[in-house]
């Protein structure tokens, strides 16, 4: 089975653990280009729409953000509790696909609301099985919420209107 | 025994009484007469300060002027006479000495009065109080300082505990890549000749950051643990060495260092300095922008008892929001793309500079270079 309109946001900041998630999701049907971030700062710029990732036709909304916990300045917990306060945003499924950490951050992340936690394994083809597992569940059985089509628009009534 | 030895005997005692023993007569009949002395040892005759002892009319505030409160006084003799018993008066304060009084009733129209000295009491109430004092203040300081010690050792096992996390974490990290790398290398046929060279030199570089962070930790525990004799050195010679090191670790990569002249001699330990001047000096030639060449400044700057070194640097600069991290172990401000480092560098030259007791600082603002600091004792 293949996904086609089924963008994933992978914020990882390790460029080789970037590269091996990215070509396992596509060796297990993901068509749709996975985008990436390196770090908060770029993960925040492209969820809400900022230069250069205005363009939502280059960079649509994700369905599901895979998040690396280990991350410079802004840490994966950091940007996972800005998430759940973004009024547009908040409902966005994220899985967090991290290295281990300690229990203090796993709980963390659940407390924000990570949807779920995955640890990175050693070997290529575990993280093969891996991420068949995870498309299988969150882009095939797992039903999507709703997400604001603009956010930057929503936030610049001042938040005040419910979420779409 | 004879009545008359008795009394003899009574008499002796009564006259040799270390204790000032006075007796006082009243006239229960009349409330507002004052008792009157009758009889006085010796050792009362001595705190007498009547002019005219007559055992007749002396009053006792006469003898004992100032002593007692006069009506007081009085209507306390009345009520022990009517009803038996005894009573302290309290310390009265004569002269440098301490008297305390007590009066009870000897018949229904006599009072015994005893006044002993409590001076030598008091003063070793006060010193017991002292001393106690001093014992509670002891035990304070004592359970301050197992507290400090309990919260130390707490915190250096947290240390730990964070150390062993981030070495397995920076550990694993190019494990993880190298056999990942090397799986899809074995696994797959479909890549090109240059996307396979690509994985081998990731594989490499892997390897060759891995060996990098084994050498720094090394480096790190040496600086933590090794014995450091504290001993007169010249910054001249320091400088000098770094710089030597210096040029060998750049690798042909082009910078300009200028070290001013008459750097002077500090307290602190030859290799440790050496190494924390070269760890700030190659930081300061890394992180510049691309295609910015770098220059080094390295000056002093001393007061009555420190000197401070200088290593400033024309780079990228570290907001201040971040100045306090670099410092920790394994903390990294940049991607390994941008800046490869292992995030122990400036650990191991906080650890330095600690352990030959100075300080160490930065001035810097993103953009605009750095400027570090270490502070040590300069020597004689």
């Amino acid at each position: 089975m293949s996904y086609v309109h089924h963008t994933i946001l992978l914020v990882d900041s390790d460029q080789d653990q970037a590269h091996f998630t990215k070509l396992a999701l596509q060796r297990v049907g993901v068509i749709t280009p996975v985008q990436s971030a390196r770090d908060g700062e770029e993960a925040i710029g492209y969820l809400s729409g900022r230069e250069p990732y205005q363009d939502r036709d280059c960079y649509p909304m994700p369905v599901l953000m895979l998040l690396d916990l280990k991350l410079p300045h802004i840490s994966g917990v950091g940007l996972l509790s800005w998430l759940r306060e973004q009024p547009a945003l908040k409902r966005l499924p994220v899985v967090v696909l991290t290295t281990p950490v300690p229990p203090a951050d796993l709980n963390r992340a659940y407390e924000l609301g990570c949807n779920s936690f995955l640890v990175k394994p050693n070997s290529f083809n575990a993280l093969l099985v891996m991420m068949q597992n995870l498309v299988q569940y969150w882009l095939g059985l797992n039903v999507a919420p709703e997400l604001a089509a603009n956010p930057s628009a929503q936030e610049q009534n001042g938040g005040t209107n419910p979420p779409v | 025994m004879e009545m008359e030895q008795a009394e003899q005997l009574y008499r002796l005692m009564f006259t040799n009484m270390r204790e000032a023993l006075v007796i006082l007569h009243l006239d229960v009949r009349n409330p507002d007469a004052p008792p009157q002395i009758i009889e006085m040892n010796p050792a009362a005759v001595k705190l007498c300060r009547c002019s005219s002892f007559n055992f007749q009319s002396c009053l006792v505030t006469d003898c004992f002027p100032y002593w007692f409160d006069e009506d007081r006084f009085k209507e306390q003799c009345h009520r022990l006479a009517a009803f038996g018993g005894s009573q302290e008066l309290g310390e009265v304060a004569r002269e440098d000495l301490f008297y305390r009084i007590r009066i009870f009733a000897l018949t229904d129209n006599h009072i015994g009065m005893v006044i002993s000295d409590c001076t030598r009491y008091r003063e070793e109430e006060a010193e017991i109080a002292d001393l106690s004092a001093k014992l509670e203040k002891e035990a304070a300081t004592m359970e301050r300082r197992v507290a400090e010690r309990t919260a130390q050792l707490e915190e250096i096992n947290e240390e730990l505990d964070s150390f062993a996390f981030s070495v397995s974490h920076d550990l694993r990290a190019p494990i993880r890549a190298m056999q990942a790398f090397a799986e899809i290398l074995l696994d797959d046929e479909q890549q090109t000749p240059a996307e396979r060279n690509a994985y081998l030199v990731r594989i490499k570089t892997a390897a060759q950051g891995m060996d990098q962070l084994i050498q720094d930790l090394l480096a790190y525990s040496r600086v933590s643990r090794q014995e450091i004799t504290l001993e007169p050195v010249s910054l001249e010679q320091v400088v000098r060495d770094a710089a030597q090191q210096l040029e060998l670790a750049a690798g042909g990569k082009a910078y300009r260092l200028e070290i001013s002249s008459d750097l002077p001699t500090v307290i602190g330990h030859p290799a440790v300095l050496v190494q924390v001047v070269l760890n700030l000096m190659t930081n300061g030639i890394k992180f510049v922008p691309k295609g910015v060449v770098p220059l080094l400044r390295i000056w002093t700057d001393e007061s009555q008892e420190y000197c401070r070194l200088y290593v400033e640097d024309n780079g990228i600069g570290i907001a201040p929001q971040h100045q306090e991290r670099i410092f920790k172990i394994f903390e990294r401000l940049h991607s390994m793309e941008s800046y490869p480092g292992t995030g122990v560098g400036l650990a191991i030259v906080r650890k330095a500079v600690q352990r030959l007791g100075g300080r160490i600082g930065l001035e810097s603002n993103e953009g605009e270079g750095s400027r570090f600091w270490i502070e040590l004792r300069r020597a004689e």
